[in-house]
């Protein structure tokens, strides 16, 4: 893990990772400002893993990660805790006050995931999409420079979708880099550029590649 | 973060609490219940103990003095018999786990500075020995150095009324020669400290230990640096592993201190007379039990699961401590593996801080 020089966000090079089987083989990746990267493949395929190697929560077995800014790593599973409302979740992990994360809420870019509207809420009473609403901005409201996403879509509704999509839209035109792993056809839509992840491999899928056929191929 | 993981806590107490309700009634339901069918005729004596001695006024006096104290009641039941082969015949059969022969002139015998030995005939397949002894010779002992205390007074008065100074003088030297060697007086007393304390007691300090144990239950469902997703956020944050479990760690401590001295402020004012510096004294037990609790949790990595070893591995610890039923019921491969059993030892540790 280190800092990459020039225009790079994220410069993976090589890089082997395994748990007890090999996950990924010789995986290289670039990204710059502004960019959203797309991971395709089956479960298992390592996408999940490759998320958490540029995290830089796994190490990988060999090969390089550089990146640049601060990262953001919305995982598959939430990190909220139950007994807690979505502020105090939010407030867990930044040094922000409750009154200027509420503020936060209300400014231009948070306001599109509506969490202020069930602040006070406790997490084990919200559904699946308020839990990666307020996921979402417990991590944006860090002002991360990259941002991870594992499947942001699984399992929500279509405004749910719809508001997940604009914020990840909104923070890719303030310059923002984003790598989503996802099955959705709908979030490539958003991507400037698709891997394909096979045993192991990305691949980069040529720009007009229809997704829905790869993935049932 | 600190902040929000103390809400976090004031917001699983009441869940807390309501565990530590329900547990709290059924060990009293169980003590209510082994009282019964442990200890015979009500009392609380655990261990048959046969003892011979010569009929008169003193050695009479002196076994009231001592079946009557209070440690010595709770455990150990004398059975007098009418000659030493009485008593070797009772060892033999298995009725009792040891025997005591008082010889002629025992008492006297302490009196002039004498000090004749007890024979204490161990039960081979007996399994409590160490216990019966400890508590039936501490007992004696401190009567003895009762009655010595006594004839030193009463010597004291007859010198200062100069009633006859040849007769004071040798018994102060042999007064003297007792109390320093009283102690001696029973060699074969290898019982360890847990059995000063009368079954009341360590039944009291076993099942509280039980009850902080069993909190693993509900605590597993509060541990969240077991989930990789809690971990991956902590160490994008700057938290790592090892901070993560230790600030949870604090928290179940606390979690569990809370109800702790509600269970000690309970038995303060029970008639059990649990010391006030309890409320202090037991922070090292709870430490110990929450990072037990937290360490489960932190390896098993599954909330349900966690619950379940800790249940699992708690009972059978606690079981073979002796914890859960007195030792000496065990088969004796179970009692001699009880010293190597962690369990054993914190029992040990929360009698001394319960009833310092």
């Amino acid at each position: 893990m280190g800092t990459s020089q020039g225009n790079f966000m994220i410069e993976i090079n090589g890089v082997c990772a395994k748990y007890r089987k090999t996950v990924l083989t010789d995986v290289n990746l670039k990204t710059s400002k502004g960019e959203c990267i797309g991971l395709l493949g089956l479960n298992g395929s390592g996408k999940s893993t490759l998320l958490s190697c540029i995290a830089g929560i796994k190490k990988p077995q060999s090969g390089s990660i550089k990146t640049e800014g601060k990262i953001g790593f919305v995982t598959q599973e939430n990190a909220l805790i139950d007994e807690l409302n979505a502020i105090d979740n939010i407030m867990m992990w930044t040094s922000l006050k409750r009154s200027e994360i509420m503020k936060e809420l209300e400014g231009p870019e948070l306001s599109i995931l509506k969490v202020k509207d069930f602040a006070n809420v406790k997490v084990k009473n919200m559904s699946g999409g308020m839990k990666k609403r307020v996921a979402l901005t417990s991590i944006l409201i860090t002002k991360p420079d990259i941002l991870l996403l594992d499947e942001p879509l699984a399992a929500l509704d279509i405004p749910a979708k719809k508001d997940i999509l604009t914020i990840i839209d909104s923070f890719i035109s303030r310059g923002g880099t984003v790598v989503v792993a996802s099955h959705e056809e709908e979030m490539f839509a958003h991507c400037s550029s698709v891997y394909y992840l096979n045993k192991g491999k990305a691949t980069l899928l040529p720009k007009g590649a229809n997704i829905s056929e790869v993935i049932n191929a | 973060m600190l902040k929000a993981f103390f809400k976090r806590a004031l917001n699983f107490m009441p869940y807390v609490a309501v565990y530590f309700l329900v547990l709290c009634l059924m060990a009293g339901g169980i003590i209510a219940y082994a009282r019964n069918v442990f200890y015979k005729d009500g009392t609380f004596a655990i261990v048959n103990v046969a003892c011979y001695y010569i009929e008169n006024s003193e050695n009479s006096y002196g076994l009231q003095f001592v079946e009557n104290m209070e440690s010595f009641e709770q455990s150990v039941h004398l059975i007098d018999c009418d000659n030493p082969e009485e008593v070797l015949e009772l060892v033999e059969d298995g009725e009792v786990v040891a025997g005591l022969i008082f010889p002629d002139g025992f008492v006297d015998s302490i009196m002039t500075g004498e000090n004749l030995s007890v024979d204490v005939i161990y039960n081979e397949s007996a399994t409590f020995e160490g216990y019966v002894v400890s508590d039936l010779l501490s007992s004696l002992t401190s009567m003895l150095g009762v009655g010595q205390a006594s004839m030193q007074s009463m010597y004291d008065f007859c010198k200062e009324y100069d009633l006859d100074t040849s007769a004071v003088d040798v018994a102060q030297i042999r007064s003297l020669s007792y109390a320093m060697s009283r102690f001696d007086l029973f060699e074969e007393t290898q019982a360890d400290s847990i059995s000063d304390y009368s079954l009341v007691q360590k039944t009291t300090a076993a099942y509280s230990i039980y009850i902080l144990l069993l909190s693993g239950f509900v605590f597993a469902y509060f541990y969240k640096g077991n989930t990789s997703a809690f971990i991956a956020r902590a160490k994008l944050a700057g938290i790592s592993k090892f901070k993560l479990f230790v600030l949870e760690n604090g928290m179940v401590t606390c979690m569990l201190y809370v109800p702790t001295l509600v269970i000690i402020v309970g038995l303060m004012i029970s008639p059990l007379e649990v010391s006030p510096l309890a409320l202090i004294a037991v922070l090292p037990v709870v430490l110990m039990i929450a990072t037990v609790i937290s360490g489960v949790c932190y390896v098993v990595k599954n909330s349900v699961a966690s619950g379940y070893v800790i249940f699992a591995v708690g009972t059978l610890l606690m079981y073979l401590a002796g914890g859960l039923m007195p030792l000496e019921f065990m088969p004796r491969f179970l009692q001699e593996l009880a010293i190597y059993n962690p369990c054993y030892y914190l029992i040990g540790f929360m009698l001394k801080v319960m009833f310092i």
